[in-house]
């Protein structure tokens, strides 16, 4: 249920070949993707958001071709998020986030009290219902995200593509957030894409990239994957085992 | 040196004044800028680049003289054989140039004034926008190519033209108000633009007064009221003028209208020497229209 | 991503402010169409005067300077205009642009060059044409040959663009096709130039000649075009989130994309067959309103409509009535109209 798989995934942008034969399986849980920048971990996201016209290989929803669904269909199952927010027009934040209504109403349905019942609880749990009725040019880097993830949370979506969804927010949020994808993780499949990598390894899996392809997935506690971390990020970074969890920290001596 | 030298040395300086007296043959004329023109010859070789001044030239004998025109002149015949250079708007300087012409005739709005005098070649500027405005062209371009009395001869024939032209028409059309269109948005000839002038020539009122100009740009709604007796215009717009809103209420659209063919309309926008004939051709179609009970 | 200015310090849009402002403008367009209406009839030949407009309405030439010439030239602007606003709401929002105006896609070019080959096609005859053709084109007419003019020239630019894939191919394609068809129709001014003096007519725009036939179909044609476009106002607002967003939310973006080029292609084309190429309306009338009342598109389409109507026929009332009974070139009057309206926007924006 809500398995969102990619099998020999081939990607290329501009003759560049971004994705090498990627496969990889997401199930319900929390999936942190993580790599130097290039790695190609926006564009798998977007290949499996079904966004990205592929090369060779393939992208399945419990077992059927994402190209098969149609494009309501896929939106319900499906929520992306995409990483840089472009926005233009003059709709304010309460009115973006009811967006994510969209593939529940369609282009015809009216609007029902559940329906914005639904678009609080998702401001709600990303902090930005207080200024519901700004215009989102208006609003910082950081606001804007936690408006634009409120919107993917609308949609009710058991899976969720987040791509950077906390790079612009300050620490207290970030935490926020990541306790939100904990919760979030007992019932959808969250695949985020994330920087942070001591925030990473709070996720139920890690998946590693570099340079198209798949380094390594594991858990948090996986050697192997602390192994993998270490090598993707040339040294930069090294694994502390002191503590509770693991903790990624920028290797700064000599 | 002694009272007979002295004679004869003065005797030698009044023949060496006087046989320098060709001086007196140079031409000189001030053109519509008021720019002072010096020809010491009557020029052989002209460039035109206003249809009516093309008409001029010819119609004064020196048709041949012109070595090019711009892309609009298109009378008389043997003119459509000439290298076309442009309009007003985008003439072929280095075309113009590269046909070395003693003089370049234009109209004031023309852009490449100033190039072409800085390029070292002499451009006279008429403008020609009134009946008045043609016979001072006429005799201004007679005395440049050296005819003048050739302006007189033009003129004449123009006159008896528009007088010809005034016997033919109607009694029983004699005053009647005229509505000219000129174009379609609708633009008018106005009492005191050269058509107008035309048909007062020819006995005919206007239904634009003199104080709107030469060619206003008139509100639809004024020449329904006004219900002018007659209607002038291109022959499609004629036929088109019945659909406008409220126009099928123009008496004159029943039997009292002339819609002109290209040829014959270009001949009547034309402020230059065919004058006379357009006077013609407006009078041929008013006499054509039968009397009304 | 540009950061923003701190929120707190940011003076708050109240739901309720935003809410009266759209309230406000909607009265405000209310009456003043209806007293514009009512200045469309008084002004005429005559200028301002209402001691004429009283002897016009009881004289016995009521029915045909009021009735038949004022009242349809009056509701054929109103509803121009309105078709225009709403063509250029549309095109602001598909192409998340704010200098994008409906005769983008080439349906200005493509309306000229058939009105010019209408004009100029007995003279192509032999030359270009066979006499069949010419005789077929004579019969036409401006009005159907401008409408079917535009329709091709934004056809072919979908054809050029390869569909409404892609935004900035659309555009790009709708320049070529413009430049293109615009140099065609030179090039057949130039064989014949007595169809120059219908084209400049056209190119200027005028609401001089609208009829009750004309209303008519206008009428019609907003009727269908607006409820239909405001149903697709949601999808306006998807694209303003970006193109990959709005996909990812379920809408099938060639088709729609396609579906809005249609709308405005149908509304543009109604518009300059009747009146010609009026400029700025289509441009400026979401800025108006948005600049007044931000608000989603469900409410900006229709507002645009209004305030374009409202726009073109403040334009013709005084390209009528200033130097009476001569014309203005209405083009001219909707410039300064919209352009100065928008510029005390502004200010009032940057002071207030």
């Amino acid at each position: 249920m809500n398995e969102l798989s990619a099998r020999s995934l081939q990607v290329s942008l501009g003759g560049r070949l971004v994705l090498r034969d990627v496969s990889c399986t997401f199930k319900k849980g929390w999936t942190a993707v993580v790599g130097p920048n290039g790695a190609g971990k926006s564009t798998l996201l977007r290949a499996l958001a079904g966004l990205q016209p592929r090369a060779a290989g393939s992208v399945c929803l419990d077992g059927r071709d994402i190209a098969a669904f149609n494009p309501g269909e896929r939106a319900r199952r499906i929520a992306w998020l995409a990483q840089q927010a472009e926005v233009t027009g003059e709709l304010t934040a309460r009115e973006t986030v009811h967006l994510g209504r969209l593939p529940h109403l369609g282009l015809f349905g009216s609007p029902t009290a559940a329906d914005e019942t639904i678009v609080d609880a998702a401001m709600n749990s990303t902090e930005c219902h207080g200024w519901q009725c700004r215009r989102l040019h208006e609003l910082s880097g950081g606001e804007r995200q936690r408006v634009m993830l409120a919107r993917a949370l609308a949609t009710q979506a058991p899976i969720l593509l987040l791509d950077e969804p906390t790079t612009h927010l300050d620490p207290p949020h970030q935490v926020a957030l990541a306790r939100l994808f904990r919760r979030l993780a007992d019932t959808h499949t969250v695949v985020s894409v994330l920087h942070d990598l001591t925030l990473a390894l709070h996720a139920d899996r890690i998946l590693v990239m570099r340079v198209g392809a798949v380094q390594a997935c594991g858990k948090h506690d996986d050697p192997a994957l602390h192994q993998a971390l270490v090598a993707t990020f040339d040294g930069a970074v090294r694994i502390d085992n002191r503590g509770a969890r693991p903790m990624a920290v920028p290797h700064l001596e000599d | 040196m002694n009272l007979w030298m002295r004679m004869l040395w003065a005797l030698v300086a009044v023949v060496a004044a006087g046989s320098s007296a060709p001086a007196n043959a140079q031409t000189v004329l001030r053109d519509d800028r008021g720019t002072i023109h010096r020809f010491d010859a009557p020029p052989q070789r002209i460039v035109s680049l206003l249809p009516s001044l093309t008409e001029t030239i010819c119609a004064l004998g020196a048709c041949s003289r012109l070595v090019g025109t711009d892309r609009f002149s298109n009378s008389p015949e043997s003119v459509r054989g000439l290298p076309k250079l442009g309009g007003l708007e985008d003439a072929q300087v280095e075309r113009i140039v590269a046909l070395r012409p003693d003089v370049v005739l234009a109209a004031k709005s023309a852009r490449v004034i100033d190039r072409l005098e800085s390029l070292g070649l002499h451009v006279v500027v008429v403008e020609s926008q009134t009946h008045a405005d043609v016979k001072r062209t006429a005799s201004l371009l007679a005395q440049l190519i050296g005819a003048p009395p050739e302006a007189d001869r033009l003129w004449d024939a123009i006159e008896r033209d528009m007088r010809r032209a005034a016997a033919r028409v109607p009694v029983y059309l004699r005053g009647q108000r005229v509505y000219f269109e000129v174009s379609s948005a609708p633009y008018a000839a106005g009492a005191s633009s050269f058509i107008g002038e035309t048909l007062a020539r020819l006995g005919m009122g206007n239904v634009v007064p003199p104080e709107m100009g030469p060619f206003p740009k008139l509100n639809p709604e004024y020449v329904v009221r006004a219900q002018p007796d007659i209607v002038m215009a291109p022959r499609r717009d004629v036929e088109a003028m019945a659909k406008r809103p409220g126009w099928q209420t123009l008496r004159a659209l029943r039997g009292r209208s002339c819609g002109f063919d290209t040829e014959r309309y270009e001949l009547l926008i034309r402020p230059g020497p065919r004058m006379g004939e357009a006077a013609l051709a407006m009078a041929d179609c008013l006499a054509s229209m039968k009397e009304m009970r | 991503m540009s950061v923003a200015p701190a929120s707190t310090h940011v003076a708050s849009h109240d739901a309720h402010d935003d809410r009266t402002r759209r309230r406000r403008l909607v009265l405000a367009l209310m009456v003043l169409a209806i007293a514009l209406s009512v200045a469309g009839l008084v002004v005429g030949s005559q200028g301002w005067s209402w001691q004429a407009f009283v002897s016009d309405v009881s004289g016995p030439q009521a029915d045909l300077i009021v009735g038949q010439i004022r009242a349809p030239r009056t509701l054929g602007a109103l509803m121009i205009g309105a078709l225009l606003g709403l063509a250029g709401a549309v095109a602001q929002g598909l192409f998340r642009n704010p200098l994008a105006d409906p005769y983008l896609l080439g349906s200005a070019a493509g309306a000229s060059f058939a009105v010019v080959l209408v004009l100029a096609a007995s003279t192509l005859t032999g030359h270009a044409i066979s006499l069949a053709t010419a005789a077929l084109l004579s019969r036409i007419g401006i009005v159907a040959a401008a409408f079917a003019g535009a329709l091709v020239g934004v056809l072919l630019t979908l054809m050029l663009a390869r569909g409404a894939q892609q935004g900035v191919r659309l555009l790009l394609a709708g320049v070529v096709v413009g430049v293109v068809l615009g140099a065609a129709g030179d090039l057949v001014t130039t064989i014949s130039p007595d169809a120059l003096r219908g084209k400049q007519v056209f190119m200027l725009g005028s609401t001089g000649f609208l009829g009750w036939s004309s209303v008519w179909v206008l009428l019609a044609g907003l009727a269908i075009a607006l409820p239909i476009t405001c149903r697709l106002a949601r999808v306006l607002d998807a694209l303003s989130l970006g193109d990959d967003t709005a996909a990812s939310l379920g809408l099938p973006l060639p088709r729609i994309r396609l579906a809005l080029v249609v709308l405005m292609a149908l509304c543009t084309g109604l518009a300059v067959s009747q009146s010609g190429l009026v400029a700025f309306v289509g441009l400026v009338a979401p800025h108006l309103v948005r600049r007044y009342a931000p608000a989603p598109h469900s409410y900006t389409l229709a507002a645009s409509a209004g305030m374009g109507g409202v726009l073109l026929l403040a334009a013709d009332v005084l390209a009528r009535g200033l130097i009476a009974p001569q014309e203005l070139p209405v083009g001219v009057l909707t410039a300064v109209l919209g352009g100065g309206y928008l510029l005390w926007l502004l200010h009032r924006r940057r002071v207030g």
